[in-house]
């Protein structure tokens, strides 16, 4: 492939961008950053994706700390006034099984309403294995004391999470930068809904539309999120004539 | 239920970086020393403070314009919450005594080489020690309240930024006082010594101006979620979101934030190697958290 027959950007969805702030390596995504600086690609990201990130970062540690105070202490506490112990006594594999209890309870509720049960899995696999390792080492602890170390935990990823952000999104030192101006139309935004495109992603898309339209330039809208976009890509290549794909396949959408 | 708040040991320590690096004149003093039994005539170069202004100046002055800023409930008086406040950092700033040693010996710098390296690197260290502390103690006041998590960790990026704002100061101070301490003549090292003031005064100011917002969205809460002013001092056992006016709050958060984004972007452009990429932390909660913020933003919002 010729370097100068291959012409357009790339638009970054924020699950591009989250896996670059957290330093994941992805393969896909490595693979799409070789091929934009061989052949000369500028990667972008809308001001809605900006805003999303920033969003995401919050909305993740809002849930973190519901669950924590919501479920695993409340859960905890419960178990010992069931027992008749004092709250300050340690923690004992009877109060994980009531644990167990609360989360078998959460998953049927959270089935039943037709939610994910995927975040609250992630939670409680990570904060039973950390009490696991505690109770191994013949430590005992508080519930005082778990919760405050899980949380601790949390704050610290939570706030360090800050210096690759805005090495990113803030600072644009990565290899996209933020695409400002463009203007998404509000009748795109609600095609985009009529095929179930989630709220922010439809106005990810216009944005993409937007720049294409605008700036006369061929725009690839990058992610790797198949259940809302990927997989509805045909229908939005009618509708808009752009072209949602995975990083690893990006390229290959921008060759004349 | 909480010890002293972060916000108020902060404060003090941010208008003593003021005090100790920017209201200072550089002097010359003649004195006679003896050494080998011979009287030799020297001229040491020292600083003296500029302005009589006072420790307290400066924290009555931070209250008064703390308080015009926030509002307050009916039951407490202005002027009372400015006293107890000012009283209550005044007597914090008496019992430091490892502070005012510190500012002393700059004082008496004729006896320490990089006396300003010095003071910064005891307020940089001194801040190091007790950072494990400031996150844990960020991380009690959320688990004894019903406020979100995210505004605890806007708390802890602020720390975390502080702690920047202290390596580049103290990059700065060691860059200037390493050429005044080289310079041939009086003149020369006067003009290092300005240089220096005026190459931090404005990132001072910058934080200065952060670190009022800081404590007016901390102070905002606690005035709101006390009884009486025992309570005030004590620290609330509970911080309750119901009891503030949620606009108010929103509006001073957004203020807080502006600033602190602000305060990292000038720190982080003039010395972007400060900034650190590498997420050092718990790997299993890495792990934990990468998974999280994967998941579709819809399927947070709906806990049950």
């Amino acid at each position: 492939m010729e370097r100068n027959a291959v012409k357009g950007c790339f638009l970054l969805d924020t699950n591009i961008i989250i896996s670059e702030i957290l330093q994941k390596d992805d393969i896909r995504i490595n693979k799409m950053k070789r091929d934009a600086d061989f052949y000369n690609i500028q990667s972008y990201f809308s001001e809605s994706v900006k805003r999303e990130c920033k969003k995401k970062i919050e909305d993740t540690l809002k849930f973190f700390g519901e669950v924590v105070q919501d479920i695993i202490k409340r859960r905890l506490e419960d178990s010992k006034r069931k027992m008749g112990l004092p709250l300050s006594s340690p923690i004992t594999y009877d109060d994980i099984i009531e644990l167990e209890k609360e989360y078998s309870d959460l998953h049927g509720y959270i089935l039943k309403t037709y939610q994910l049960t995927q975040p609250i899995e992630i939670i409680e696999e990570w904060s039973i294995n950390y009490l696991e390792d505690i109770l191994k080492k013949g430590k005992g602890i508080s519930i005082e004391q778990f919760v405050l170390e899980l949380v601790m935990k949390v704050l610290d990823v939570g706030s360090k999470i800050q210096n690759p952000y805005d090495d990113f999104i803030t600072f644009e030192r990565s290899f996209a930068l933020l695409k400002s101006g463009l203007i998404t139309d509000q009748p795109i935004i609600d095609s985009l809904s009529s095929i179930s495109t989630h709220h922010p992603d439809n106005e990810h898309i216009a944005s993409a539309f937007s720049n294409q339209t605008t700036n006369e330039e061929k725009t690839i809208f990058v992610t790797n999120d198949y259940s809302s976009i990927i997989n509805k890509r045909e229908e939005i290549k009618q509708m808009l004539d752009i072209t949602c794909c995975d990083p690893l396949y990006a390229i290959y959408h921008l060759i004349v | 239920m909480f010890s002293p708040s972060v916000g108020n040991q902060l404060t003090e320590s941010g208008s003593a970086l003021r005090y100790g690096l920017l209201d200072i004149k550089p002097i010359e003093v003649n004195e006679t020393i003896n050494r080998f039994g011979l009287k030799i005539r020297r001229t040491a170069r020292t600083f003296i403070y500029e302005r009589p202004k006072t420790f307290e100046d400066y924290i009555s002055f931070t209250n008064n314009a703390i308080f015009e800023k926030i509002d307050i409930p009916e039951r407490f008086d202005i002027n009372e919450l400015i006293k107890l406040y000012s009283e209550r950092s005044i007597k914090n700033h008496e019992n430091d005594i490892e502070l005012k040693q510190t500012i002393e010996k700059i004082k008496k710098s004729k006896t320490i080489k990089r006396p300003l390296v010095s003071f910064i690197q005891f307020m940089k260290n001194r801040f190091e020690s007790r950072k494990d502390k400031y996150l844990e103690f960020e991380a009690k006041r959320f688990l004894n309240s019903n406020f979100s998590l995210s505004l605890s960790s806007k708390f802890v990026i602020f720390d975390n930024t502080f702690y920047d704002y202290l390596k580049l100061l103290e990059k700065i101070v060691r860059w200037y006082e390493l050429r005044a301490s080289v310079a041939r003549d009086f003149r020369m090292y006067k003009r290092n010594i300005s240089e220096m003031k005026l190459r931090i005064s404005p990132i001072i100011d910058d934080m200065d101006s952060c670190f009022f917002y800081y404590i007016c969205l901390k102070r905002y809460i606690t005035i709101w979620n006390s009884k009486d002013y025992q309570e005030i001092i004590d620290g609330p056992e509970f911080l309750d979101i119901n009891k503030i006016d949620r606009n108010k709050f929103e509006k001073l958060f957004v203020d807080f934030e502006g600033e602190l984004g602000w305060m990292r972007e000038s720190i982080y452009n003039s010395e972007p190697s400060l900034l650190e990429k590498e997420l050092n932390v718990d790997v299993n909660t890495k792990r934990m958290f990468s998974k999280l913020l994967m998941v579709p933003s819809f399927s947070l919002r709906n806990k049950s």
